[in-house]
């Protein structure tokens, strides 16, 4: 099993010496495409640097995503049990949702100014629409005989909620949850354009500036290696909360 | 003496896509306290329809349904209903599960467990109180679905074709047990099916259902002695003359 | 730095033809891309094509949405000749790809302003100023804040030109550093009045210049020379006749007349590359050095190559 999960470093090995080729084909000049030695040597000279951007970054969007699932969740666990409130919502979640966080830096300059809020706001856009559809599409698709057993039980609205609206949307969420962490990451670079002074985009535009192309290769190197970790660990969480659906994919008889 | 039990002309009319469908009309009939009553016929002529109704998972167009003296409107709390596809909650153990009913009811915790632990034992479930639904056989989330409806002690217990998806042995199984709680517990059973065999293994009283619109063809008193074999002459010949008012059909055994 | 108006410059196709395509009768015009960026201080580019038809050039502008890029791409051989930053050049020049300086392009073009209540630059100890990284301005700054003893002291808000008007209204800053027209549009708006006119650092005006690959100079003089004289012409012709600058600063970012007509006043286009320009131009390399901002001067022998003009 470790073994076939190993297989998953192939692709990126092979990058990796197409690369190192290009490099000594010299088939691009040194100060946009530097070799991989240089860019290793950014972890060992700029560790500090690169850590402690990467930690801002992080936080960004740890707080961003976390916003987005405190507002997400509830409200597409009542979009999706209350059909009135799913008519009211509809066309407005379409509209925004499709809205690139770029295209809203301006607004958020205006509404939040400068620094860490528009860029945690921008994060928090790009987290709280999959985890917001996500939520409702796992209310959707709840079980009708579980709602009928609720309602011939006599269940109030608050007991069906949270044991059963929520428990059986939860896997959903988490998928929600998956994607709205990748959106949240891919606009950390974007949201940091906005007068930040740390994390992991703001030294990539930074390095830009400076045609420091080992920078800017090393700040993506991170980007890319801590999204593969943040889904990895959203998925183990899951895997963990909704054991009880383990059984239901494979067959239980 | 007031029956425990009436339907008094009750008839269900559903919008349709192109145009009304009348799936009851002028359900008349009605029944003592403990009297196990089948509703028996070929798929689509309304039984089940009545039961959710008499569930007060619907409502009827026309008429009413009246239990111990209530007129219903939603569902009574002398009821509960088990479902065909069990309608467990995935998320829940065994234990868990049967104690819903009485969470919703805000009966309290100790209790809950107590009473939960009694019904469970009554259903041959000992030592699966742990388990989740996707653990168990078929046979045995019935066995939970009859347990929790069990647990608010009903005095009507209304069983939607519960063994339909079962294997004949399983199913002969929980039929005895079925028998085995009613003579304990003295309910009502009001108990849908399109078998003929089942039926009149299980009943006191059969309502044979014809369809479009659905209507009560008969109301046959069964009197054979308890326990029923189909062996028996007596039960053989009840079963074709229900054959021939239920209609020749590849559905019906 | 990534400019949104990559977005936006999909959609804005006001330039001017990018491709002069009708041939003449009987000429076999030879295609040349030359590269430019969108910003104020480049509108001379625009007349160029019309100026080079008659040579027999057929000249395609490549535009860029900053001078960053614009740089970038030469560094990559897709565009080798037409305006560049100074400052991206020289950064570029030094990381080992040759370029050479041809001719001045166009002086000036930014500005300090400042909320009315700040009155002088120790006003703004503790507070924000807002810049563009890696530019220009944010070298002329660096000397003022130096000069005037704050430094270190003012905290610099890094934001792209387009993005600092709005902070300077809301207050989230207290004075910007900005380029033309958005120093215009705030002061016209009211937003901030002007705390510091930018150009009596050593740097003085310097700007934009129009620049060449070393490999593309060596390999076609002649062509070089053509497009050097047409540089020069279109930018004598933009000096001459503000209204051309301040059409298209009306048209290309939306700016109202009263703000196209302030802007242009604080651009210089000027060819003028005499000793007043090479010292300017070393002058900001020793500035950026002193800034971190380039690891070290220009071979200026190799660099500078103003005799075309």
């Amino acid at each position: 099993m470790q073994f076939r999960r190993a297989l998953g470093l192939l692709p990126l090995a092979l990058l990796l010496l197409a690369w190192e080729l290009a490099v000594q084909a010299k088939v691009y000049p040194p100060v946009l495409l530097p070799p991989p030695a240089k860019v290793l040597m950014v972890f060992v000279d700029d560790w500090d640097t690169v850590l402690g951007n990467a930690l801002a970054s992080i936080s960004r969007v740890a707080i961003g995503i976390s916003l987005a699932f405190l507002f997400a969740v509830p409200l597409g666990l009542m979009i999706g049990r209350y059909r009135l409130l799913d008519t009211m919502t509809d066309w407005s979640i379409q509209i925004f949702r499709s809205i690139p966080p770029i295209a809203l830096i301006p607004m958020a300059l205006l509404f939040l100014g400068i620094g860490d809020k528009p860029a945690i706001a921008l994060i928090f856009l790009a987290g709280t629409w999959p985890l917001l559809i996500n939520t409702i599409f796992g209310v959707r698709g709840i079980e009708r005989t579980l709602l009928k057993v609720a309602r011939a039980a006599r269940a109030g609205e608050f007991l069906v909620m949270k044991d059963i609206i929520l428990p059986a949307a939860l896997p959903a969420i988490f998928t929600g949850l998956r994607l709205a962490v990748g959106g949240g990451w891919l606009t950390v670079v974007t949201a940091e354009m906005i007068a930040v002074k740390s994390g992991l985009g703001y030294m990539i535009l930074n390095a830009q500036l400076t045609f420091r192309s080992d920078l800017i290769i090393a700040g993506i190197i991170v980007i890319g290696a801590i999204g593969l970790l943040a889904d990895q660990a959203v998925r183990m969480v899951r895997a963990h909360v909704c054991r009880w659906q383990e059984g239901l994919t494979a067959s239980p008889e | 003496m007031s029956k425990f039990l009436e339907c008094i002309g009750v008839g269900k009319i559903y919008p349709g896509k192109t145009e009304p469908v009348e799936a009851l009309r002028g359900i008349d009939f009605n029944c003592d306290a403990g009297d196990f009553v089948c509703l028996l016929g070929r798929s689509g002529c309304g039984k089940s329809t009545l039961l959710q109704m008499v569930a007060g998972l619907e409502k009827p167009t026309s008429g009413q349904i009246v239990i111990a003296n209530r007129e219903l409107d939603g569902p009574s709390p002398e009821a509960a209903i088990v479902f065909q596809d069990h309608g467990l909650f995935p998320w829940m153990t065994v234990q868990k599960n049967v104690e819903f009913n009485m969470k919703a009811r805000g009966v309290p915790a100790a209790e809950r467990r107590a009473t939960a632990t009694q019904f469970i034992e009554m259903t041959s479930l000992t030592g699966f109180a742990d388990r989740y639904p996707h653990e168990l056989s078929g046979g045995m989330r019935q066995r939970v679905g009859i347990a929790r409806a069990l647990t608010t002690r009903p005095k009507a217990l209304l069983m939607d074709e519960p063994f339909g998806a079962l294997d004949a042995q399983t199913r002969g199984k929980l039929q005895d047990e079925v028998l085995q709680i009613w003579a304990k517990q003295r309910t009502t059973v009001l108990f849908v099916t399109h078998s003929i065999d089942e039926a009149l293994l299980l009943a006191d009283r059969i309502l044979v259902f014809s369809p479009r619109p659905g209507r009560i063809a008969a109301d046959i008193k069964v009197d054979l002695p308890r326990p029923r074999t189909s062996q028996l002459p007596e039960f053989v010949a009840l079963a074709r003359e229900l054959r021939g008012l239920v209609g020749a059909d590849r559905e019906i055994d | 730095m990534l400019r949104r108006k990559l977005l936006a410059t999909a959609a804005v196709s006001f330039a001017a033809p990018a491709i002069v395509s009708r041939a003449s009768l009987g000429q076999n015009l030879r295609k040349v891309k030359m590269g430019s960026a969108f910003t104020t201080t480049t509108n001379a580019a625009f007349l160029m094509p019309a100026l080079l038809k008659p040579e027999g050039i057929d000249l395609e502008l490549v535009m860029f949405p900053s001078l960053v890029q614009r740089m970038q791409a030469v560094a990559s051989g897709d565009v080798d000749i037409g305006n560049g930053g100074l400052s991206a050049t020289m950064q570029v020049a030094t990381k080992g790809f040759p370029m050479q300086v041809l001719a001045n392009g166009c002086d000036g073009g930014w500005m300090v302003l400042a909320q009315p209540s700040i009155k002088s630059f120790k006003d703004l100890i503790g507070k924000k100023i807002a810049v563009q990284n890696g530019s220009i301005g944010l070298v002329s700054l660096n000397w003022k804040l130096k000069q005037e003893g704050v430094f270190g002291k003012v905290e610099l808000a890094f934001m792209d030109n387009q993005d600092q008007p709005i902070p300077l209204m809301r207050g989230d800053v207290a004075a910007i550093c900005v380029f033309e027209p958005y120093a215009a549009l705030a002061e016209v708006n009211g937003w901030g009045k002007r705390l510091w006119v930018p150009y009596d650092s050593p740097m003085g005006k310097t700007n934009l210049g129009f620049v060449a690959s070393s490999g593309f100079v060596k390999k076609d003089p002649d062509l070089t020379k053509k497009m050097v004289a047409a540089h020069v012409k279109a930018t004598k012709e933009m000096a001459a006749n503000p209204s051309i600058a301040i059409e298209t600063t009306i048209k290309q970012f939306k700016m109202t007349k009263e703000v196209a007509e302030l802007s242009t006043k604080n651009l210089f286009f000027s060819a003028d590359s005499g000793p007043t320009f090479v010292s300017g131009l070393k002058s900001l390399a020793k500035m950026m050095i002193d800034d971190k901002m380039l690891e070290k001067e220009p071979d200026w022998d190799n660099f500078l190559n103003l005799g075309f003009v």
